[in-house]
């Protein structure tokens, strides 16, 4: 049964989204703070889910579509609607706003992004986004993209989050508002790469040109203009305080970044 | 000098020429940033990036040095004795490292021979 669609811009793509009414009601709770932002204009984009969250034609993973509840599988396609069309540089990394102003932490899926943007949250900083830096191309200003946060069992307990609803699917997505608050977004202060390693807890300073390297990197769109792309991520790193985090235990690592990111 | 020291990661997910595509160099070429580099100053470090292919390249500062003085303007020779110069050195001692980074930025596409 479909119902009054949801509207709202991400990553400055307006959305229009129209689906099944227990999904959307479902996404209009749980990503409550993901599509805070209304959508101004007219030309709206038009992204269909069915009841198990997919869009057709998906492309997402088939396993991830088979095994995942509706509600992530849509979590899955609504990021990846907004970031095939937004006009912003967008760069896969964890994002939170520090004292200074706004924190990334680059990486790849599985590194253990998450789950340090959820300890960092928990010690006092503001979310802004597990998964995208989002960069206005012209301003650099930080677009947040406060999705809800995917975090599997082991980093749920590391936390200290008891899981709400116990999931045969490997990952449960949390409410921001369970680890802290929303960030207010503000220019880049500090670029954190970062390893999961066994060896010592360790954060030194690391360059900036390592820094430029890494969020193209890691970015999602840059080929769209890789030279403005180029010239931004500079300004970018030009302006910030670059750190090379080697940790295991990512409440330990947010707790020691939270001290040395408190000084100038 | 350490130009082994530069660094590369193509955003490609790291396809980018061999090293074995690397050629020696005489001391009689004038090496230049050829086409399409963008080149950033970053704290002593320099920043390449090759839109064409979508690779970026971090100079440490030694190789930084290479990379400033290869402005088409000296040959090799010439690049290689000012940086004896500068590091208070001689040429012999530091030839072999600096021919290994210019080699290494023409095979990678940032720099180019010219002779004349």
């Amino acid at each position: 049964m479909s119902t009054a669609p949801l509207l709202a811009t991400l990553l400055d793509v307006p959305i229009r989204i129209r689906g099944d009414e227990s999904l959307t009601t479902a996404m209009a709770t749980s990503f409550s703070a993901l599509l805070a932002r209304p959508v101004s204009g007219h030309d709206v984009c038009e992204l269909n889910l069915d009841a198990s969250g997919q869009r057709s034609p998906s492309e997402l993973s088939n396993q991830l579509v088979t095994d995942a509840p509706p509600l992530q599988v849509a979590l899955a396609e609504l990021t990846g609607f907004a970031l095939a069309n937004s006009p912003l540089l967008c760069v896969h990394a964890g994002v939170v706003a520090g004292p200074h102003g706004t924190i990334v932490i680059p990486g790849e899926s599985g590194h253990g992004k998450t789950t340090l943007t959820a300890a960092l949250v928990q010690a006092g900083a503001g979310y802004l986004s597990d998964e995208v830096l989002a960069l206005d191309r012209s301003s650099a200003a930080v677009i947040p993209f406060p999705r809800p946060l995917a975090l599997d069992g082991r980093s749920l307990k590391l936390l200290g989050l008891a899981e709400p609803v116990a999931s045969s699917f490997g990952e449960t997505l949390i409410d921001p508002a369970r680890l802290g608050s929303l960030g207010i977004p503000a220019p880049v202060s500090d670029i954190v790469l970062s390893r999961r390693s066994d060896v010592a807890q360790s954060l030194q300073p690391s360059t900036r040109g390592q820094a430029v390297r890494e969020l193209l990197k890691h970015s999602f769109n840059h080929y769209s203009d890789p030279q403005s792309s180029f010239e931004l991520v500079v300004r970018v790193a030009r302006s910030a305080r670059v750190w090379f985090l080697d940790f295991h235990n990512a409440v330990d690592a947010a707790t020691e970044l939270t001290i040395a990111l408190r000084d100038r | 000098m350490c130009p082994q020291d530069t660094h590369s990661t193509a955003s490609d997910g790291g396809h980018r020429p061999s090293e074995s595509s690397e050629m020696p160099v005489s001391g009689d070429i004038y090496p230049t940033a050829a086409d399409l580099v963008s080149a950033e100053d970053l704290d002593g470090e320099v920043c390449l990036y090759r839109s064409d292919i979508d690779e970026v390249l971090v100079l440490n500062t030694t190789a930084a040095d290479v990379w400033r003085l290869s402005d088409g303007e000296q040959d090799l020779e010439t690049i290689t004795s000012m940086l004896a110069r500068a590091y208070d050195t001689d040429t012999t001692s530091i030839r072999a490292d600096v021919h290994h980074v210019v080699a290494s930025l023409i095979g990678r596409g940032f720099l180019t021979a010219a002779g004349r």
